[in-house]
């Protein structure tokens, strides 16, 4: 579970969910979560589950990915977004959860 | 016969505000009927930037009351047939948090029967009804009132 911190202004979290699978991986930090950053905790969860899981959801996190890449170069506030794996029933998707603060936001407008 | 309604919402402006036009108006509809009771509140969650117009989520609502919250997702068409999923999500790691809100997750393409199912799924959910879940013999899963004849979740790819 991640901490609670008032220094950790930007928190969010990736998640593969299904009936039967959930992983997530999370982020807390003091300044926004960079696009690099963000693509890079996307690519670890993906490479975390199991080909069959991977391979199911591959499109769902070319999605993820895409969003990532849209966002802007401020990154973008607290959202909640789904990408579902289309033609399925059982709740297999990715999501992507900003809990507080911004994400996605261009390397350069960080420092 | 299933009618898909404004396909090109992601292209066409025009089409996108007349999504959330009939989202907006499907639900003004489900609290009506359900009654306000529950104080619920729209919008509640946007796509994370006002120049995202992406339909994720093209609705949201919630009630801190119930500590319940809606959010419907419209999907580009794929396939033919009824497209319609759904899920439950907690918005915090730990359900008992006091900040949690359960979520009523609606993921569709946007067409007359999908809002027809949508409607069956918002109404005890609004409510604040408890809500069963369990497959049907071919394995799919039906949600309903707890104690109610389920409804069947559609999807067809």
């Amino acid at each position: 579970m991640m901490p609670k911190s008032v220094d950790l202004e930007h928190r969010g979290r990736f998640q593969a969910q299904s009936n039967y699978l959930e992983e997530s991986e999370g982020w807390a930090r003091k300044d926004p979560l960079t696009a690099t950053d963000g693509h890079h905790l996307l690519t670890t969860l993906e490479n975390r589950l199991d080909e069959k899981e991977r391979t199911i959801r591959e499109d769902c996190f070319k999605r993820a990915h895409r969003f990532i890449d849209n966002a802007g170069p401020g990154g973008v506030g607290p959202t909640s977004k789904g990408f579902p794996v289309r033609g399925r029933n059982d709740g297999s998707r990715v999501d992507i959860d900003v809990k507080k603060g911004l994400a996605f936001v261009r390397e350069d407008l960080t420092t | 016969m299933m009618t898909n309604l404004y396909e090109e919402f992601l292209e066409d402006h025009d089409h996108y505000e007349q999504s959330e036009q009939y989202w907006r108006t499907l639900w003004s509809e489900v609290v009506s009927e359900v009654g306000g009771g529950n104080k619920w509140q729209t919008p509640w969650m946007g796509t994370g930037a006002p120049h995202i117009k992406d339909g994720n989520p093209i609705f949201s609502a919630i009630s801190p009351v119930l500590r319940r919250g809606v959010r419907v997702i419209q999907l580009e068409p794929y396939g033919s047939g009824l497209d319609f999923q759904f899920w439950f999500e907690d918005t915090e790691p730990n359900p008992l948090d006091s900040e949690n809100v359960r979520e009523l997750v609606i993921a569709c393409v946007l067409s007359d029967l999908a809002g027809a199912c949508a409607r069956k799924y918002l109404e005890p959910w609004v409510a604040g009804s408890p809500i069963s879940m369990r497959p049907d013999q071919a394995g799919r899963l039906t949600v309903g009132r707890a104690g109610e004849r389920e409804h069947l979740i559609g999807h067809a790819a």
